[in-house]
Protein backbone atom coordinates (compact mmCIF):
# COMPACT_ATOMS: atom_id res chain seq x y z
CA UNK A 1 0.00 0.00 0.00
CA UNK A 2 1.35 3.42 -0.94
CA UNK A 3 2.38 5.72 1.81
CA UNK A 4 0.62 9.07 1.25
CA UNK A 5 3.80 10.90 2.22
CA UNK A 6 5.60 9.09 -0.59
CA UNK A 7 2.75 9.89 -2.94
CA UNK A 8 2.89 13.54 -1.93
CA UNK A 9 6.62 13.88 -2.36
CA UNK A 10 6.43 12.01 -5.66
CA UNK A 11 3.64 14.13 -7.04
CA UNK A 12 4.98 17.34 -5.67
CA UNK A 13 8.48 16.93 -7.04
CA UNK A 14 10.19 16.08 -3.77
CA UNK A 15 7.95 18.06 -1.47
CA UNK A 16 8.65 21.63 -2.51
CA UNK A 17 7.11 24.36 -0.43
CA UNK A 18 4.25 26.44 -1.72
CA UNK A 19 6.47 29.37 -2.60
CA UNK A 20 9.01 27.22 -4.41
CA UNK A 21 6.96 25.20 -6.86
CA UNK A 22 5.91 26.62 -10.20
CA UNK A 23 2.25 27.12 -11.23
CA UNK A 24 0.01 28.81 -8.69
CA UNK A 25 -3.03 26.52 -9.17
CA UNK A 26 -1.00 23.34 -8.98
CA UNK A 27 0.94 24.74 -6.04
CA UNK A 28 -2.23 25.52 -4.11
CA UNK A 29 -3.60 22.06 -4.83
CA UNK A 30 -0.39 20.46 -3.57
CA UNK A 31 -0.43 22.55 -0.43
CA UNK A 32 -4.03 21.59 0.19
CA UNK A 33 -3.23 17.92 -0.30
CA UNK A 34 -0.42 18.11 2.24
CA UNK A 35 -2.59 20.03 4.65
CA UNK A 36 -5.43 17.48 4.56
CA UNK A 37 -2.94 14.65 4.70
CA UNK A 38 -1.46 16.16 7.86
CA UNK A 39 -4.94 16.44 9.39
CA UNK A 40 -5.71 12.80 8.51
CA UNK A 41 -2.41 11.53 9.90
CA UNK A 42 -2.90 13.34 13.19
CA UNK A 43 -6.35 11.86 13.63
CA UNK A 44 -6.53 8.87 16.01
CA UNK A 45 -8.98 6.01 15.34
CA UNK A 46 -12.52 6.51 16.56
CA UNK A 47 -13.38 4.49 19.63
CA UNK A 48 -15.78 1.64 18.83
CA UNK A 49 -19.00 1.72 20.87
CA UNK A 50 -19.05 -0.48 23.95
CA UNK A 51 -22.13 -2.24 22.62
CA UNK A 52 -20.26 -3.62 19.58
CA UNK A 53 -18.63 -6.55 21.36
CA UNK A 54 -21.88 -7.52 23.07
CA UNK A 55 -23.74 -7.39 19.77
CA UNK A 56 -21.14 -9.50 17.96
CA UNK A 57 -21.08 -12.20 20.65
CA UNK A 58 -24.87 -12.22 20.86
CA UNK A 59 -25.06 -12.79 17.11
CA UNK A 60 -22.42 -15.51 17.27
CA UNK A 61 -24.38 -17.27 20.03
CA UNK A 62 -27.64 -16.91 18.12
CA UNK A 63 -26.31 -18.55 14.97
CA UNK A 64 -28.04 -21.87 14.16
CA UNK A 65 -25.91 -24.97 14.74
CA UNK A 66 -25.70 -25.83 11.03
CA UNK A 67 -24.03 -22.53 10.19
CA UNK A 68 -21.21 -23.26 12.64
CA UNK A 69 -18.24 -25.55 11.99
CA UNK A 70 -18.79 -29.34 11.85
CA UNK A 71 -17.02 -29.73 15.18
CA UNK A 72 -19.72 -27.60 16.83
CA UNK A 73 -22.64 -29.62 15.48
CA UNK A 74 -24.70 -31.76 17.89
CA UNK A 75 -23.55 -35.41 18.03
CA UNK A 76 -26.78 -36.69 16.48
CA UNK A 77 -26.51 -34.24 13.57
CA UNK A 78 -22.89 -35.23 12.97
CA UNK A 79 -23.80 -38.94 12.96
CA UNK A 80 -26.74 -38.33 10.62
CA UNK A 81 -24.54 -36.30 8.29
CA UNK A 82 -21.92 -39.08 8.12
CA UNK A 83 -24.55 -41.75 7.45
CA UNK A 84 -26.15 -39.58 4.76
CA UNK A 85 -22.76 -38.90 3.16
CA UNK A 86 -21.87 -42.60 2.98
CA UNK A 87 -25.36 -43.34 1.66
CA UNK A 88 -24.97 -40.73 -1.05
CA UNK A 89 -21.57 -42.11 -2.10
CA UNK A 90 -22.95 -45.66 -2.25
CA UNK A 91 -25.99 -44.51 -4.21
CA UNK A 92 -23.79 -42.67 -6.72
CA UNK A 93 -21.55 -45.71 -7.24
CA UNK A 94 -24.55 -48.01 -7.68
CA UNK A 95 -26.07 -45.55 -10.15
CA UNK A 96 -22.89 -45.32 -12.23
CA UNK A 97 -22.53 -49.13 -12.33
CA UNK A 98 -26.16 -49.47 -13.35
CA UNK A 99 -25.73 -46.99 -16.27
CA UNK A 100 -22.58 -48.82 -17.46
CA UNK A 101 -24.36 -52.21 -17.38
CA UNK A 102 -27.38 -50.77 -19.14
CA UNK A 103 -25.28 -49.32 -21.99
CA UNK A 104 -23.37 -52.58 -22.39
CA UNK A 105 -26.33 -54.90 -22.42
CA UNK A 106 -29.09 -53.00 -24.18
CA UNK A 107 -29.40 -51.84 -27.77
CA UNK A 108 -29.90 -48.17 -27.06
CA UNK A 109 -30.73 -46.11 -30.18
CA UNK A 110 -28.02 -43.51 -29.55
CA UNK A 111 -25.31 -46.09 -28.92
CA UNK A 112 -26.30 -48.01 -32.05
CA UNK A 113 -26.14 -44.85 -34.18
CA UNK A 114 -22.71 -44.12 -32.75
CA UNK A 115 -21.48 -47.59 -33.69
CA UNK A 116 -22.82 -47.23 -37.25
CA UNK A 117 -21.21 -43.80 -37.71
CA UNK A 118 -17.92 -45.11 -36.42
CA UNK A 119 -18.08 -48.04 -38.86
CA UNK A 120 -18.87 -45.71 -41.79
CA UNK A 121 -15.91 -43.43 -41.01
CA UNK A 122 -13.61 -46.42 -40.66
CA UNK A 123 -14.78 -47.86 -44.02
CA UNK A 124 -14.27 -44.51 -45.81
CA UNK A 125 -10.73 -44.17 -44.43
CA UNK A 126 -9.93 -47.75 -45.54
CA UNK A 127 -11.27 -47.06 -49.04
CA UNK A 128 -9.26 -43.84 -49.36
CA UNK A 129 -6.12 -45.60 -48.24
CA UNK A 130 -6.73 -48.41 -50.78
CA UNK A 131 -7.22 -45.95 -53.69
CA UNK A 132 -4.12 -43.96 -52.68
CA UNK A 133 -2.01 -47.12 -52.64
CA UNK A 134 -3.35 -48.19 -56.05
CA UNK A 135 -2.23 -44.95 -57.79
CA UNK A 136 1.43 -45.00 -58.98
CA UNK A 137 3.57 -42.47 -57.05
CA UNK A 138 4.65 -40.66 -60.27
CA UNK A 139 1.04 -39.77 -60.99
CA UNK A 140 0.72 -38.31 -57.51
CA UNK A 141 3.82 -36.13 -57.97
CA UNK A 142 2.57 -34.95 -61.37
CA UNK A 143 -0.86 -34.19 -59.85
CA UNK A 144 0.73 -32.18 -57.03
CA UNK A 145 2.90 -30.24 -59.51
CA UNK A 146 -0.10 -29.46 -61.73
CA UNK A 147 -2.10 -28.34 -58.70
CA UNK A 148 0.71 -26.04 -57.51
CA UNK A 149 1.17 -24.59 -61.04
CA UNK A 150 -2.54 -23.88 -61.40
CA UNK A 151 -2.55 -22.20 -57.99
CA UNK A 152 0.44 -20.01 -58.91
CA UNK A 153 -1.10 -19.07 -62.28
CA UNK A 154 -4.40 -18.20 -60.67
CA UNK A 155 -2.62 -16.12 -58.00
CA UNK A 156 -0.63 -14.29 -60.71
CA UNK A 157 -3.72 -13.60 -62.78
CA UNK A 158 -5.55 -12.35 -59.72
CA UNK A 159 -2.71 -9.96 -58.86
CA UNK A 160 -2.49 -8.70 -62.43
CA UNK A 161 -6.23 -8.17 -62.61
CA UNK A 162 -6.24 -6.30 -59.29
CA UNK A 163 -3.41 -3.98 -60.31
CA UNK A 164 -4.71 -3.19 -63.77
CA UNK A 165 -8.44 -3.14 -63.24
CA UNK A 166 -8.81 -1.85 -59.69
CA UNK A 167 -5.74 0.05 -58.41
CA UNK A 168 -5.13 2.11 -61.56
CA UNK A 169 -8.74 3.16 -61.88
CA UNK B 1 -7.49 -19.60 26.34
CA UNK B 2 -10.69 -20.86 24.72
CA UNK B 3 -11.84 -19.82 21.28
CA UNK B 4 -14.33 -17.20 22.48
CA UNK B 5 -11.86 -15.52 24.80
CA UNK B 6 -9.22 -15.53 22.09
CA UNK B 7 -11.65 -13.98 19.64
CA UNK B 8 -12.62 -11.33 22.23
CA UNK B 9 -8.94 -10.35 22.51
CA UNK B 10 -8.62 -10.29 18.72
CA UNK B 11 -11.71 -8.13 18.43
CA UNK B 12 -10.53 -5.76 21.13
CA UNK B 13 -7.31 -5.19 19.16
CA UNK B 14 -9.05 -4.27 15.93
CA UNK B 15 -12.49 -2.94 16.76
CA UNK B 16 -11.48 0.74 16.81
CA UNK B 17 -9.78 0.44 13.44
CA UNK B 18 -12.78 -1.32 11.87
CA UNK B 19 -15.27 1.11 13.36
CA UNK B 20 -13.18 4.14 12.32
CA UNK B 21 -13.03 3.02 8.71
CA UNK B 22 -16.76 2.36 8.58
CA UNK B 23 -17.81 5.54 10.39
CA UNK B 24 -15.58 7.81 8.33
CA UNK B 25 -16.86 6.32 5.09
CA UNK B 26 -20.53 6.32 6.04
CA UNK B 27 -20.55 9.41 8.25
CA UNK B 28 -23.06 7.63 10.45
CA UNK B 29 -22.37 5.91 13.81
CA UNK B 30 -25.32 3.51 13.70
CA UNK B 31 -24.60 2.28 10.19
CA UNK B 32 -20.91 1.97 11.04
CA UNK B 33 -21.69 -0.19 14.08
CA UNK B 34 -23.88 -2.47 11.93
CA UNK B 35 -21.09 -2.80 9.38
CA UNK B 36 -18.46 -3.43 12.09
CA UNK B 37 -20.68 -6.17 13.53
CA UNK B 38 -20.94 -7.81 10.12
CA UNK B 39 -17.17 -7.58 9.66
CA UNK B 40 -16.49 -9.31 12.99
CA UNK B 41 -19.01 -12.07 12.24
CA UNK B 42 -17.07 -12.75 9.04
CA UNK B 43 -13.84 -12.58 11.04
CA UNK B 44 -15.22 -15.15 13.48
CA UNK B 45 -16.06 -17.50 10.62
CA UNK B 46 -12.49 -17.15 9.37
CA UNK B 47 -10.89 -17.03 12.80
CA UNK B 48 -9.00 -20.35 12.49
CA UNK B 49 -6.98 -18.71 9.69
CA UNK B 50 -6.96 -15.14 10.99
CA UNK B 51 -5.84 -15.91 14.53
CA UNK B 52 -2.28 -16.61 13.39
CA UNK B 53 -2.23 -14.49 10.25
CA UNK B 54 0.14 -11.51 10.24
CA UNK B 55 -2.15 -9.84 7.68
CA UNK B 56 -5.32 -10.04 9.77
CA UNK B 57 -5.44 -6.24 10.06
CA UNK B 58 -5.25 -5.83 6.30
CA UNK B 59 -7.93 -8.46 5.82
CA UNK B 60 -10.23 -6.64 8.23
CA UNK B 61 -9.59 -3.29 6.54
CA UNK B 62 -10.35 -4.75 3.11
CA UNK B 63 -13.54 -6.43 4.27
CA UNK B 64 -14.68 -3.29 6.11
CA UNK B 65 -14.08 -1.09 3.09
CA UNK B 66 -15.84 -3.54 0.76
CA UNK B 67 -18.87 -3.95 3.02
CA UNK B 68 -19.14 -0.21 3.59
CA UNK B 69 -18.94 0.55 -0.12
CA UNK B 70 -21.56 -2.11 -0.80
CA UNK B 71 -23.71 -0.45 1.81
CA UNK B 72 -23.25 2.93 0.13
CA UNK B 73 -23.57 1.64 -3.41
CA UNK B 74 -27.07 2.85 -4.03
CA UNK B 75 -26.01 6.35 -3.05
CA UNK B 76 -22.86 5.99 -5.10
CA UNK B 77 -24.83 5.94 -8.36
CA UNK B 78 -26.47 9.22 -7.52
CA UNK B 79 -23.20 10.80 -6.45
CA UNK B 80 -21.52 9.65 -9.67
CA UNK B 81 -24.30 11.22 -11.69
CA UNK B 82 -24.06 14.60 -10.01
CA UNK B 83 -20.30 14.47 -9.95
CA UNK B 84 -20.18 14.02 -13.71
CA UNK B 85 -22.62 16.87 -14.31
CA UNK B 86 -20.12 19.39 -13.02
CA UNK B 87 -17.42 20.98 -15.14
CA UNK B 88 -13.72 20.70 -14.38
CA UNK B 89 -13.47 24.48 -13.86
CA UNK B 90 -14.21 24.38 -10.16
CA UNK B 91 -11.16 22.19 -9.60
CA UNK B 92 -9.15 25.26 -8.77
CA UNK B 93 -8.79 26.12 -5.11
CA UNK B 94 -10.50 29.47 -4.79
CA UNK B 95 -9.28 30.52 -1.36
CA UNK B 96 -5.87 31.00 0.26
CA UNK B 97 -4.77 27.66 1.66
CA UNK B 98 -3.61 28.06 5.25
CA UNK B 99 -0.33 26.49 6.36
CA UNK B 100 -1.98 24.80 9.34
CA UNK B 101 -5.47 24.18 10.61
CA UNK B 102 -6.92 24.16 14.15
CA UNK B 103 -3.50 24.45 15.77
CA UNK B 104 -4.73 26.73 18.53
CA UNK B 105 -7.15 24.08 19.79
CA UNK B 106 -6.35 21.23 22.15
CA UNK B 107 -5.98 17.77 20.62
CA UNK B 108 -9.29 16.29 21.70
CA UNK B 109 -11.25 19.30 20.46
CA UNK B 110 -9.34 19.21 17.17
CA UNK B 111 -10.05 15.48 16.69
CA UNK B 112 -13.71 16.05 17.41
CA UNK B 113 -13.92 18.87 14.86
CA UNK B 114 -12.22 16.76 12.18
CA UNK B 115 -14.64 13.87 12.73
CA UNK B 116 -17.61 16.23 12.64
CA UNK B 117 -16.30 17.87 9.48
CA UNK B 118 -16.00 14.47 7.79
CA UNK B 119 -19.61 13.75 8.67
CA UNK B 120 -20.67 17.09 7.19
CA UNK B 121 -18.93 16.50 3.87
CA UNK B 122 -21.17 15.39 1.00
CA UNK B 123 -20.80 11.68 0.43
CA UNK B 124 -19.43 12.10 -3.10
CA UNK B 125 -16.44 13.94 -1.61
CA UNK B 126 -16.14 12.11 1.69
CA UNK B 127 -15.82 8.57 0.35
CA UNK B 128 -12.89 9.12 -2.05
CA UNK B 129 -11.24 11.55 0.37
CA UNK B 130 -11.36 9.05 3.25
CA UNK B 131 -10.15 6.23 1.02
CA UNK B 132 -7.18 8.33 -0.08
CA UNK B 133 -6.13 10.18 3.06
CA UNK B 134 -7.31 7.88 5.85
CA UNK B 135 -7.27 4.42 4.25
CA UNK B 136 -4.19 5.21 2.16
CA UNK B 137 -5.47 3.74 -1.08
CA UNK B 138 -3.98 4.98 -4.34
CA UNK B 139 -6.03 6.89 -6.91
CA UNK B 140 -6.07 3.77 -9.10
CA UNK B 141 -7.33 1.56 -6.27
CA UNK B 142 -10.07 4.06 -5.44
CA UNK B 143 -11.14 4.27 -9.08
CA UNK B 144 -11.34 0.48 -9.16
CA UNK B 145 -13.25 0.22 -5.89
CA UNK B 146 -15.74 2.93 -6.79
CA UNK B 147 -15.90 1.93 -10.45
CA UNK B 148 -15.36 5.48 -11.65
CA UNK B 149 -12.69 6.93 -13.90
CA UNK B 150 -9.30 8.01 -12.60
CA UNK B 151 -9.74 11.71 -13.53
CA UNK B 152 -13.09 11.67 -11.72
CA UNK B 153 -11.47 10.27 -8.59
CA UNK B 154 -8.82 12.99 -8.64
CA UNK B 155 -11.45 15.68 -9.21
CA UNK B 156 -13.67 14.46 -6.39
CA UNK B 157 -10.77 14.16 -3.95
CA UNK B 158 -9.55 17.65 -4.83
CA UNK B 159 -13.01 19.10 -4.32
CA UNK B 160 -13.31 17.13 -1.09
CA UNK B 161 -10.06 18.57 0.22
CA UNK B 162 -11.18 22.10 -0.59
CA UNK B 163 -14.57 21.55 1.03
CA UNK B 164 -12.98 20.00 4.11
CA UNK B 165 -10.44 22.79 4.49
CA UNK B 166 -13.20 25.39 4.26
CA UNK B 167 -15.30 23.57 6.87
CA UNK B 168 -12.31 23.17 9.18
CA UNK B 169 -11.41 26.83 8.83
CA UNK B 170 -14.98 27.80 9.67
CA UNK B 171 -15.13 25.38 12.61
CA UNK B 172 -11.79 26.62 13.96
CA UNK B 173 -12.86 30.23 13.68
CA UNK B 174 -9.95 31.16 11.39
Amino acid sequence: MTDPRDRLSGERGGGLGRDQAGGAGHDERGALERLIDGVARAQPPRRAPASLETRVFAQIAARPWWSKGFAHWPVLARAAFLVASFGFIKLTLVGVMWVIDFVRTSDVAGVDALHRTSNAVSATVSLGSLVLNAIPPVWLYIGAAVGFTLYAVLFGLGTFAYRTLYVQR
Amino acid sequence: MDNQAEFATFMYSYQDMVFSTAVRLTGNDTQAEDIAQEVFIKAYENFPTLRTSPTAGGWLKTVTTRLTLNHLSRYRRRWRFFSEMRTEDDLEVEFPVPDTLLTDLDASRRHEIVERTLRELPERYRVPLVLYHFEELSYEQIAEQLRISLPKVKTDIQRGRAAMAKLLQRAGGV
